[in-house]
């Protein structure tokens, strides 16, 4: 069985959201979820942080259910806020204590974080000024890549649990066109 | 920075706190935790020179904290059973405080007074017990003391005061450096601000280790083996418990991820998944480790 995984990379990144991805039938149920937590990286999660930045909402929300140490989470968050264009090259990030107050966490856990993201070349620090969002084009390429290889797990384990490709390929195009009718996708 | 050596005390017969070494840094959140009756209090209550060690010293930049009123003025020390003045008001009471703690803020007190809607000529005694810990927290924060100690201060308080103190501790770390020492039973809270945790079980301390440390050094499995394999027969790895539910086995192992999903990898199992500790079961594992265990309690 041959499926184009570029293609369905494409189409997939532009599902909206979950409950279409559910209701669609002969679609094992973890599959659909695990397509669907994709797709919303690129989709819904842009829309979502747009809005939070516009009406002054934290720009994290820590999820206290999530069993990974905060600074994990925080250098994750804010990655994707980087990778998504919501906090543009050479913006200044919040400052350590203000993020420390807004959250109501340790402010070592943010430096913390800052320190993980300079380590990854997602930020600069300019001594006495802060920290300001580095040049990340060589990211975006790298977290492409791996939206990609979680793709490809995923076919892998729609072959495994027994989905037909024409199936994959058919839910696929569906979703995509749903997307694009909400307008959702930056292609 | 705060360093205990062998400290100890005895209660007549009982042995409360059992020859603790710990060290506590500048800057970081200190969160003890520890079984009902371990020695959380009397330690707390040792290092803020109330209690006189049987054994051992408590040195905070080296200098001993007994009846050393200079470095006593360097912290603050919110005890769980708190005491206020009969019929004193929060601004009596302030006063008191500004005249042991050189460094209070007084506009900063005020401030807050106000932000956290406490009558300031009230008496205290007609708070609530969410409202008294309040107003020593707030106490505690404008002190301008290098360090905090908070016993259970933070189980008595709402989840939005939560969120609001813990909001100030993280701006005065930032600001002034500020190191809290937090003993709590409220495992998710600690987990959220500590830097290294301290568990303390019948007066020893069992850990001492940054939270991060601790979180990488301990894993959950789940798996289903090849059928012929056991769980003990992975000898290679560190494993602290074994359950089984059908084929379905949850093993706690000690050890850095790599190793164990190496290791995991090796005896190829139909099905594995790692799985991080959250500080509460790291609590209930360590301790089941020194024979506290629930099913001993229940059974």
């Amino acid at each position: 069985m041959f499926i184009d995984i570029t293609g369905l990379f494409y189409y997939i990144k532009c599902i909206k959201n979950i409950h279409t991805v559910e209701t669609y039938t002969g679609m094992c149920e973890k599959v659909c979820c695990k397509l669907a937590c994709i797709s919303v990286f690129y989709t819904g999660l842009y829309n979502k942080v747009a809005r939070c930045t516009e009406r002054r909402i934290p720009m994290i929300i820590l999820d206290y259910k999530d069993r990974r140490p905060i600074y994990e989470q925080v250098v994750s968050k804010l990655e994707e806020l980087m990778l998504l264009g919501v906090m543009k090259e050479n913006e200044p990030l919040p400052s350590v204590r203000s993020l420390a107050m807004e959250l109501s966490i340790n402010p070592n856990t943010i430096q913390r974080a800052y320190v993980e993201l300079e380590r990854q070349g997602y930020i600069y620090t300019v001594k006495g000024k802060g920290s300001f969002v580095a040049d990340n084009t060589a990211m975006k390429e790298n977290r492409k890549k791996e939206v990609l290889l979680q793709v490809s797990d995923m076919i892998d384990e729609a072959i495994r649990v027994g989905i037909p490709g024409d199936e994959i390929k058919k839910m696929v195009e569906i979703q995509y066109k749903a997307a694009k009718r909400n307008g959702g996708g930056d292609e | 920075m705060i360093e205990t050596t062998g400290l100890t005390k005895r209660f007549d017969d009982i042995l409360a706190v059992d020859h603790i070494s710990a060290k506590i840094r500048d800057g970081s959140v200190f969160g003890l935790i520890g079984t009902n009756g371990a020695g959380k209090s009397t330690f707390l209550r040792m290092v803020s020179g109330i209690l006189k060690p049987d054994e051992g010293a408590v040195l905070i930049d080296g200098e001993n904290v007994y009846e050393n009123p200079a470095v006593k003025s360097r912290f603050f020390y919110i005890s769980d059973d708190q005491y206020f003045f009969a019929n004193g008001t929060p601004l009596e009471l302030m006063k008191f405080y500004k005249s042991i703690y050189p460094a209070f803020d007084e506009p900063r007190f005020f401030h807050l007074l106000q932000s956290f809607d406490l009558d300031k000529k009230r008496k205290i005694s007609t708070f609530s017990k969410g409202m008294k810990k309040q107003l020593s927290i707030i106490y505690g924060i404008c002190a301008g003391t290098d360090y905090i100690f908070c016993d259970e201060t933070f189980d008595g308080l709402d989840p939005v005061m939560r969120q609001a103190v813990k909001s100030l501790f993280a701006s005065d770390m930032a600001e002034r450096n500020l190191t809290p020492i937090i003993a709590s039973h409220n495992l998710r809270e600690l987990e959220d601000i500590c830097d290294h945790v301290g568990l303390l079980h019948k007066g020893g301390i069992l850990l001492s280790k940054d939270l991060d440390d601790m979180k990488l050094n301990i894993h959950k499995i789940q798996c289903v083996l090849k059928p012929g394999i056991k769980v003990e027969d992975l000898t290679e790895l560190d494993i602290l418990k074994t359950e089984y539910r059908g084929s379905l086995a949850t093993i706690t192992v000690r050890g850095a991820r790599e190793n164990v999903e190496r290791q995991m990898a090796a005896c190829e199992p139909l099905f594995f998944e790692l799985i991080p500790l959250s500080l509460e079961e790291i609590f209930i594992s360590e301790t089941e480790v020194a024979g506290y265990d629930i099913k001993k309690l229940i059974f």
